[in-house]
């Protein structure tokens, strides 16, 4: 039985000039579900192209890409965007609201497309935001977008859930919060989550830790016994 | 400023190279547009003054109402202004090739003209110009549509037409060389009193040819106008003041010729009542001649019967005298014959009584002789006896026997002497009738002497009468002879002079009514007037100029809508620039750069893209779009190729007004961020907050509307400068192509209107002044006659001046002879709501246009001043629709109440079943053939020339529309770029988050779309406006355009904006699509 998510041998190449850069290199790892991984590593290690390609936001030059089974690495351009739309749950690092909608409407607008979409209000408050719910997001702080942006992903219900740097741009406890958020969602809700960062600080917190650096995998560790996010030092 | 600013430019540009072009194209449109547009009218303009320049094209035409002769020409010639004059005669016939027959206008022509020298100079085409008498020019337009090359032979037909023999002394010519005139830009060649009126085109004959006693024209050429184009009202002004010094001094001239004529009149009429009075006479003697040699011939032919009656008095007397004679003579001839019978008788009675004597007288001789025998015998016997015994036996016998013998003579001897006696007695009485008879018998000698000389007499009478008689008779008969022969040659004489008298007595009787008419003319005869037609009376220029302010209208308002335009696109574009520059303008800031440095990038860069713009713009704009138009109006005027000089005056105004379109609103949009302090530009600009916006408080609507719409209204009103922008643009493209099609529609809808829906007659026709009820029942029957022709009414149609509030305009006095049938022929109707009019009120009814022109409403009180310059007030009663020509109607009842007198109709309007040019042509042929028709006119013609104009204003829309078009692009190009630009961001994430490609085009798309049809309501709004304007700047006078557009209009309007629209946002799907998803990754800048 193979895993929930499963990178095998991705590869990547971006021709830059008369460079060829190998932004995945072979890159190789499974994640389960319902389970809180971590891609870790410095920039320009190719996190971004991992979740580019597991996104569904870009195509591999070679391996393969399963998720719940399909293998999404031979679709093409609409289907990846049906895959995106359905399937995967996304949270940006700068929250990319769309500020002329308020928190509602934000998520809203992500679940109006989805087959089976979570009630926007249910989430906004599960993500605690019952009461910011009608504000624009000029109005609310980093953290509050930053959950606006969650609840927005959640609320596709999605099997995936891909956050770029989801703390990168907000104060610590604020950060905190949100992961907290994050690993409670997937603990709460069996969602599999993949947090992808370059803050080797949250890597305790997560079920598996995914390092990756020039292009490669450099190691993959289960954590039997993950960290609260509280515990963990930023 | 350093060079690495320069390359901070020159990268910018390749980096944004949309926005630089966006710039840079709206401005080139606007420069192209400004310039070509603005430019076509004065090159027009230019185009045509130069031609009129080269060609020396006369100012002014004069005609009088007389013709002009030289001592005309010299009061011309002295009036001050005037440089040249050029007498010219002019006259229409036909020109005949098989069975093709035109009408043309023969002109003459003076040989100068090949040199250069004189007025109106043809435009020589092909072939050369005449040399001789007998060779002549001609039109290039008639040459062409009449099949006439150089070379051909020119023929003209006197058929129908014999008074062209009086106008020109050769008829045959011989062509030359085809021209154009620059009279005649346009294809109008006017009318005439001929044929069927429509002239064909022009002949140029030389001068020599014409043998007419005055010149009809003369062509004027200003000496003030040097230098001045003819389409200024400086030029205006001038031609205005001559031609009221030329009315001076016709005024001071046409008395006197008024008296020449006169007396050239009376001495013409004198010496024709002095023919008439000796035809009379000569008449008159003729008369006696004849009844002298009748009286002559009655005298003779009396005579010959009195002589006749003498003679046969004379024969019957004498025929009486003889036949009087012949009975005597007849009666003598019995009588002699019965004296003669008598005679004959008595001499027979003689001769039996000489017998019987003779007989009597042997028996008494034989008695006698017996006796004496007896007496012998008794003597014998006695003597015997004697001698004898008595007794002697002898004796007694003897005596016995004497005794016998005594007694038988005793017996015998008384017998025989009473024989004796008796015989005797028988003698004498034979010897008295002898006697008698003798007598007789010598009388009746006598008496046949008598009568045979009566006889004689008698037959010598006879012989002599019948000879007389003869002679008598013969010379009666003679004289018969010679009286039938006189009578004869009296009943010939009497025949020819009475063919010749009434041959006479009808000349006479032409020629006392030629006096009579030549009296009541002399009597009529009023002074000449001067008739100056400057060029605005010239069909052809008058259009081309109005043709010209058209456009120059159209280049008023449309390059402003434009530059508009363009400041937005670059103001949108630069606040873009500007705004994505906020970090380098820090950094720039904090490296110690001057304000006016940094703000120099952004003036130098739209300025950049402002003067490549413009130099395009210029080039093309002022080739282009001149070219085009004038071309387009080639299907109405034959002028030579246009003349485009790059017109300084608009190139700079041009340039100028692009350059501050452009780097004004750069300028203006960098001020804040040049105010701003480094730190505060190098951080990242709160993105725009979200707003609710006014329609979310409307909950009905708000609720009802979806996620989509409430999110594309959201943001909709979010950007509120594009917004406008995007609106206004859109609305500047539907109002400019709303304009052009509403331009075309105004004038077309115009010959409809006009024509069929309140002018309902077909065609008028002009009466002349001496129309009389006969003629009218001619008429009547003639029309009822002609099969094409409907109903036909009689109106009076006088030009009269009207006065109102803001001045004086001239318009057509209608006055129908019956009201009944007025409404079939003029639908008097209000324009707004087709509310009829009447004309039963005391009032009058005038039309719009005038009543604009002149300040009037219904109900107020206007002026009117008749031909006989008498003022009347009248009411308004109503404004009726009308769009050609200004008309006042009133009811016949109101004409004679306001001048005192009754309507004279003086022309007739009719209606045709088929307005085709064939039937036209011979209902033209047949009414101009008529005397009392002086001239005639079809609307189908009017109408034609509004087809014309609409082909040409048709490539004039199609312009506006490309550049509508063009700027729609722009437009919504640049904005719609910039929208993706700023919301490049947000569109990714919608991509990350699944939205397909169709939906994220729509969620932008959605935007536009309202936006556009925003901008087209707006725009249709706006292109009302426009088009009243546009259209109230390009009428002109005497026409009103149609107000409204029709309803197509709208609708194409507002489609091809969509289509605009469309097209663009199909361009920018691609550019959608393009938008990398990695961008969502990216940080606020």
């Amino acid at each position: 039985m193979a895993a929930y998510v499963s990178l095998q041998n991705v590869t990547k190449l971006y021709q830059m000039g008369e460079v060829t850069v190998h932004a995945a290199d072979g890159i190789t790892f499974d994640i389960e579900k319902g389970e809180f991984a971590v891609v870790v590593g410095p920039s320009g290690a190719g996190k971004t192209t991992v979740l580019n390609i597991l996104g569904g936001m870009d195509t591999c030059d070679g391996g393969k890409i399963l998720v719940d089974g399909v293998e999404i690495s031979s679709y093409n351009h609409r289907q990846l965007t049906t895959y995106r739309r359905y399937d995967i749950g996304f949270v940006f690092q700068f929250y990319n609201l769309v500020q002329n909608l308020t928190a509602l409407e934000n998520v809203e607008l992500a679940a109006q497309i989805c087959r089976d979409p979570l009630d926007a209000r249910q989430v906004l408050t599960d993500v605690g935001l019952k009461d910011r719910m009608d504000n624009f997001p000029a109005q609310l702080s980093g953290g509050e977008q930053q959950r606006v942006s969650i609840a927005r992903a959640l609320a596709k219900n999605p099997k995936l859930l891909l956050c770029d740097e989801p703390t990168g741009a907000l104060d610590d406890s604020t950060g905190r919060t949100v992961l907290e958020l994050l690993h409670r969602t997937c603990r709460a809700s069996g969602m599999t989550v993949v947090v992808i960062t370059h803050n080797q600080a949250i890597a305790p917190v997560a079920d598996r830790v995914i390092r990756i650096r020039n292009g490669q995998v450099q190691e993959m560790t289960v954590n039997d016994r993950p960290l609260p996010v509280e515990r963990i030092e930023w | 400023m350093g060079r690495s600013m320069w390359k901070d430019i020159f990268r910018q540009i390749r980096s944004t190279p949309r926005r630089f072009i966006a710039i840079l194209i709206i401005v080139a449109l606007g420069a192209a547009f400004f310039s070509g547009v603005r430019a076509t009218s004065p090159d027009m303009q230019l185009t045509v003054d130069h031609y009129f320049n080269e060609y020396h094209t006369a100012d002014i035409r004069l005609v009088s109402t007389m013709g002009f002769n030289e001592d005309d020409i010299d009061a011309v010639r002295a009036v001050e202004g005037i440089q040249t004059v050029q007498p010219a005669y002019s006259t229409d016939g036909f020109i005949l090739r098989g069975e093709n027959r035109q009408l043309v206008n023969f002109q003459s022509c003076p040989f100068e003209a090949a040199e250069g020298v004189g007025l109106n100079l043809p435009v020589l085409m092909e072939g050369r110009f005449p040399q001789t008498a007998g060779e002549c020019l001609m039109d290039e337009h008639l040459a062409n549509s009449g099949g006439y090359a150089v070379g051909d032979t020119i023929d003209i037909t006197t058929e129908d037409d014999e008074e062209i023999s009086d106008a020109l002394s050769r008829l045959s010519y011989t062509l030359v060389g085809t021209v154009r005139s620059t009279y005649y830009i346009s294809l109008d060649r006017g009318s005439s009193a001929k044929g069927t009126g429509n002239v064909s085109g022009f002949v140029l004959l030389p001068a020599e040819n014409f043998s007419l006693s005055v010149y009809t024209d003369l062509f004027l050429s200003s000496s003030e106008t040097e230098g001045l184009s003819r389409f200024t009202d400086a030029y205006d002004k001038k031609i205005e003041a001559l031609c009221d010094r030329l009315k001076e001094s016709g005024d001071q001239r046409n008395p006197q010729r008024l008296e020449e004529l006169r007396t050239q009149v009376e001495e013409k009429l004198s010496d024709a009542r002095r023919e008439v009075a000796e035809g009379e006479q000569q008449l008159r003697d003729g008369e006696q001649e004849l009844s002298d040699a009748r009286q002559e011939w009655e005298d003779g032919w009396r005579e010959l019967e009195n002589g006749q009656a003498a003679y046969d008095r004379e024969m019957t007397r004498a025929r009486q005298q003889l036949d009087d004679a012949a009975q005597q003579l007849s009666q003598a001839e019995q009588e002699l014959e019965t004296s003669r019978q008598e005679l004959e008788e008595g001499k027979r009675q003689l001769e039996s009584g000489e017998v019987l004597l003779n007989q009597k007288k042997q028996e008494l001789d034989a008695g006698e002789a017996g006796m004496r025998e007896l007496e012998a015998g008794i003597a014998q016997l006695e003597g015997i006896l004697s001698q004898m015994p008595e007794q002697a036996p002898q004796w007694a016998a003897l005596n016995a026997q004497l005794k016998q013998l005594r007694q038988t003579r005793e017996e015998q001897l008384p017998a025989l002497l009473a024989g004796r006696q008796a015989w005797e007695q028988g003698v004498r009485e034979l010897e008295e009738s002898r006697q008698k008879w003798e007598e007789g018998q010598s009388s009746w000698e006598a008496g046949q002497r008598e009568y045979e000389t009566g006889r004689t007499a008698y037959e010598k009478n006879l012989a002599a009468f019948q000879q007389m008689q003869q002679e008598k008779s013969e010379e009666l008969s003679e004289a018969r002879r010679q009286l039938e022969d006189a009578r004869r040659e009296l009943d010939s004489a009497q025949a020819e002079f009475d063919e010749k008298s009434a041959e006479a007595y009808q000349k006479l009787e032409e020629a006392r009514r030629d006096i009579a008419d030549g009296e009541e003319q002399r009597d009529k005869l009023m002074a000449p007037e001067w008739i100056s037609l400057d060029l605005d009376k010239n069909v052809g220029f008058a259009g081309y100029r109005q043709d010209a302010d058209r456009i120059a209208a159209i280049g008023m308002v449309f390059p402003l809508i434009f530059f508009l335009v363009a400041a937005l696109v670059s103001l949108t574009n630069m606040t873009r620039m500007v705004e994505d520059d906020r970090s380098v303008i820090g950094l720039y800031k904090a490296l110690g750069y001057g304000r006016m440095t940094i703000a120099a990038k952004y003036l130098l860069y739209s300025g950049l893209a402002a003067s490549l713009g413009i130099v395009l713009g210029l080039a093309v704009g002022q080739k282009l779009f001149p070219w085009v138009i004038f071309d387009a109006y080639g299907i109405l005027y034959r002028l030579p190729p246009i003349r485009m000089p790059l017109n300084i005056q608009y190139s700079l105004t041009a340039a100028a007004g692009s350059l501050a379109c452009a780097v004004l609103p750069a300028f203006l949009v960098c001020q804040k961020e040049l105010m701003s302090t480094p730190s505060s530009l190098m951080r990242p600009r709160a993105p725009r907050e979200g707003k609710r916006i006014l329609l979310e408080r409307i909950t009905p609507i708000w609720k009802r509307l979806n996620f989509s719409n409430k999110v594309t209204c959201r943001n909709i009103f979010r950007y509120k400068k594009r917004l406008l922008m995007t609106i206004l643009g859109i609305a500047g493209c539907t109002a400019l192509v709303f304009t052009g099609f509403g331009l075309r529609d105004s004038i077309d809808s115009i010959a409809g209107r006009q024509y069929d829906e309140i002018q309902q007659y077909d065609f008028q026709a002009d009466l002349t002044d001496d129309f009389d009820a006969a003629d009218r029942a001619e008429l009547d029957r003639l029309l009822e006659g002609e099969e094409p022709v409907g109903n036909h009414a009689y109106f009076l149609q006088q030009s009269i001046d009207v006065l109102g509030e803001e001045g004086m305009k001239s318009a057509s006095l209608l006055v129908p002879a019956e009201m009944d049938s007025f409404d079939s022929f003029i639908d008097l109707r209000e324009r707004r709501g087709h509310v009829s009019l009447t004309l039963e009120g005391e009032g009058v009814v005038i039309t719009e246009k005038l009543s604009m022109l002149l300040g009037i409403r219904k109900g107020d009180l206007l002026r009117l001043k008749d031909t006989d310059n008498r003022l009347v007030e009248c009411r308004v009663d109503g404004i009726a629709e009308n769009y050609v020509y200004h008309y006042l109607y009133m009811a016949p009842e109101t004409y004679e109440r306001l001048t005192g007198s009754a309507p004279v109709s003086n022309a007739v309007f009719g209606q045709l079943n088929d307005t085709s040019e064939l039937v036209e042509n011979d209902l033209s042929a047949v009414l101009l053939e008529q005397d009392y028709i002086g001239a005639l006119s079809f609307n189908t013609s009017l109408r034609e020339n509004f087809s014309d104009m609409i082909g040409a204003l048709n490539i004039v829309v199609v312009v506006l529309i490309l550049s509508a078009g063009a700027l729609a692009f722009i437009v919504l190009f640049s904005l719609t770029t910039i929208n993706i630009d700023e919301r490049k961001r947000e569109l990714a994430t919608l991509k990350v988050l699944g939205f397909y490609e169709q939906e994220t085009a729509m969620y932008i798309y959605r935007e536009n779309l309202i936006l556009t049809l925003l901008g087209v309501a707006a725009g249709l709004v706006l292109g009302v406006v426009l088009l009243a304007y546009v259209i109230t700047t390009a009428e002109v006078d005497m026409v009103m355009f149609a107000r409204t557009a029709n309803w197509p209009s709208y609708v194409i309007a507002a489609l091809m904006t969509l289509l605009f629209s469309l097209v663009v946002n199909g361009m920018m799907s691609l550019v959608i699509r393009k938008i990398d998803m990695v961008e969502s990754m990216k940080s606020v800048e």
